[in-house]
């Protein structure tokens, strides 16, 4: 005889193939039963299975809805199409409350407290990584639009100094530190041409650059902690690429599980996306490398082979990226350098 | 106040519910206060239902009291004018897979307590089935290339007999190349086989290439 065993947030129902109940155990203790239902939506028989099962009588041949170990399932089964058809009306028939709205308040906070679980147990370091990358390339972004501003601003006080530093951040850190300009030469040619302005107009200008400086050097400290970061998390990964990259192409996937099932095409293409839409509606030539350029493998190389190089890499980051979420360590990372040297080596050779 | 379908309002050329819990925003809809009571405008451009009503939708089929399957609920935006109209006797079970949409969707099913949050795969409906039971009316709203399949497996297990589905298909998630119109006929087919369709829209400028079908379980 065949037994089909279905699982309700009020206990666990057992039919035969005739749709006729068999028997049942009801979560009585409500205090339990959540503990009760979360262990049974597992692959291990739970304590409460077993009763029913003992309860139902060994002869019988015992079908689950969801797998379970040791066991048939099939899905959906007709004890689960039974049970679910008016689960407020059973819950209330076999005693497990009073009326429907007690039921569902039980299922309201049940539900929320098993998704609260999930939403906690979906914050990985891997999310940390992520959003570290995307403050440091957005810090980096609006430190230099800010500076177009600080350039022309302190141009109207020093214009020479601002002619003479190209570089954004040094530039900020030097007005930060010492914004006076230096002239007592009496000699007009090498006066500044810029205005007088009195001290406190300076000194604004000054917080401003301080401000920027800071964000410049915030940027710096996230690169340090981004490094280390991403190194425990894709240790096979940064053995090929940098810690940076690496950390880039996680944050363009999305996570470190939905990374490692991406085929490596798709990682040698991440990132370029409008090329790569373009060719597939035939208006172009397919993409080499979208974010792996910018590896120092690939932008390096004679243009020649770059598409053959980020191929290369592709296919054992693709590898590097499905050790780094199932083994969690440095496992075969050294192997796949190897193997990618090699055949680079082969490649120029 | 004047009731187009089950608790759907129509105010101008804007549709509107009637909020079971006033004063508390869900997005930054517009409210309306009428004596005592506060109805919610449903924007078109946030929600693939409210844009579907403003195409012309005939009818959502869902009532007062209705349990509701929606499957990409993500913050729950359309769900919360759909906890409107089902009311505190009604349930609508928010399926939604990403942890990031379904925090915002606790904060909404918080005060909406007929709004059952459930963290899942919709593909896997042998995951999360425990967790809910037969409804009325199946809602789809999930940028998924299978949406289409995904769509019926879940009808076949828990819609009842005789309910209602309403997909929203978007296109460019099947075939980014493809033409949207050649995309529509082709998911048509697959929902012919299943269902009879009542109702195709396309949710033209309020949504680029998508589709919008309203279904009877055959």
């Amino acid at each position: 005889m065949d037994a089909y065993i279905s699982l309700t947030p009020i206990g666990l129902f057992a039919h035969d193939k005739n749709g006729s109940q068999l028997d049942s155990i009801i979560f009585s203790d409500r205090k339990k039963s959540k503990d009760a239902f979360i262990k049974a939506m597992g692959r291990k028989v739970t304590a409460e299975e077993k009763d029913l099962i003992k309860k139902i009588g060994t002869k019988a041949d015992i079908i689950f809805e969801q797998s379970k170990e040791g066991y048939r399932d099939e899905f959906p089964n007709i004890s689960g199409n039974i049970v679910r058809e008016n689960l407020p009306k059973l819950a209330v028939s076999v005693g497990f409350c009073k009326n429907a709205s007690e039921y569902y308040s039980y299922l309201h906070e049940l539900n929320t407290s098993m998704t609260r679980d999930a939403i906690k147990a979906a914050a990985t370091e891997d999310r940390l990584v992520i959003h570290a990358i995307n403050t440091a390339d957005e810090l980096e972004s609006t430190a230099n639009t800010l500076s177009i501003r600080l350039k022309e601003w302190y141009a109207l006080y020093y214009p020479e100094l601002v002619e003479d530093v190209r570089s954004n951040e040094k530039l900020a850190s030097m007005i930060a530190q010492n914004a006076i300009r230096n002239d007592t030469s009496e000699n007009n040619t090498q006066k500044s041409m810029g205005g007088d302005y009195s001290e406190s107009d300076v000194s604004e200008m000054q917080r401003f650059a301080a401000m920027i400086d800071k964000m410049y050097s915030h940027r710096k400290a996230l690169e340090a902690y981004i490094k280390e970061k991403s190194g425990q998390i894709m240790p096979n990964a940064c053995l090929l690429i940098s810690p940076m990259l690496a950390a880039r192409i996680l944050a363009d996937a999305g996570s470190l599980e939905k990374i490692s099932k991406m085929p490596s095409s798709r990682i040698q293409v991440m990132g370029a996306e409008k090329a790569l839409f373009r060719h597939m509606q035939g208006q172009g030539p397919s993409p080499k490398h979208g974010l792996i350029f910018q590896s120092p493998l690939v932008n390096q190389a004679q243009k020649k082979i770059r598409g053959k190089i980020s191929r290369i890499l592709a296919s054992k980051l693709s590898i590097a990226f499905k050790m780094d979420y199932f083994d969690k360590k440095l496992t075969g990372g050294n192997k796949l350098k190897e193997d990618l040297d090699k055949r680079l080596n082969n490649l120029k050779g | 106040m004047k009731s187009l379908m089950d608790g759907i309002y129509r105010l101008g050329k804007d549709f509107a519910t009637l909020s079971m819990v006033p004063k508390t925003k869900v997005y930054d809809e517009k409210t309306l206060q009428k004596g005592k009571d506060e109805y919610r405008l449903w924007d078109p451009k946030k929600s693939k239902l409210g844009a579907a009503l403003r195409m012309g939708l005939k009818e959502t089929g869902i009532f007062e009291g209705a349990k509701v399957l929606y499957l990409g609920v993500a913050s729950g935006t359309t769900a919360s004018h759909i906890s409107d109209i089902v009311g505190p006797s009604g349930a609508i079970y928010g399926v939604e897979f990403s942890a990031r949409s379904i925090r915002d969707l606790l904060s909404v099913s918080k005060k909406r307590t007929n709004i059952i949050p459930v963290l899942a795969d919709a593909r896997m409906p042998q995951l999360f089935a425990p967790r809910v039971e037969k409804v009325h009316i199946l809602y789809q709203d999930i940028a998924q290339k299978d949406q289409s399949e995904i769509f019926i497996r879940n009808a076949d297990t828990f819609l009842k007999k005789g309910g209602v589905a309403m997909i929203a298909i978007k296109a460019r998630s099947i075939d980014v190349t493809e033409n949207p119109n050649k995309i529509f006929a082709q998911e048509k087919q697959k929902l012919l086989k299943k269902f009879n369709i009542i109702q195709q829209i396309n949710l033209g400028y309020f949504e680029k290439d998508h589709a919008f079908f309203l279904c009877r379980l055959k």
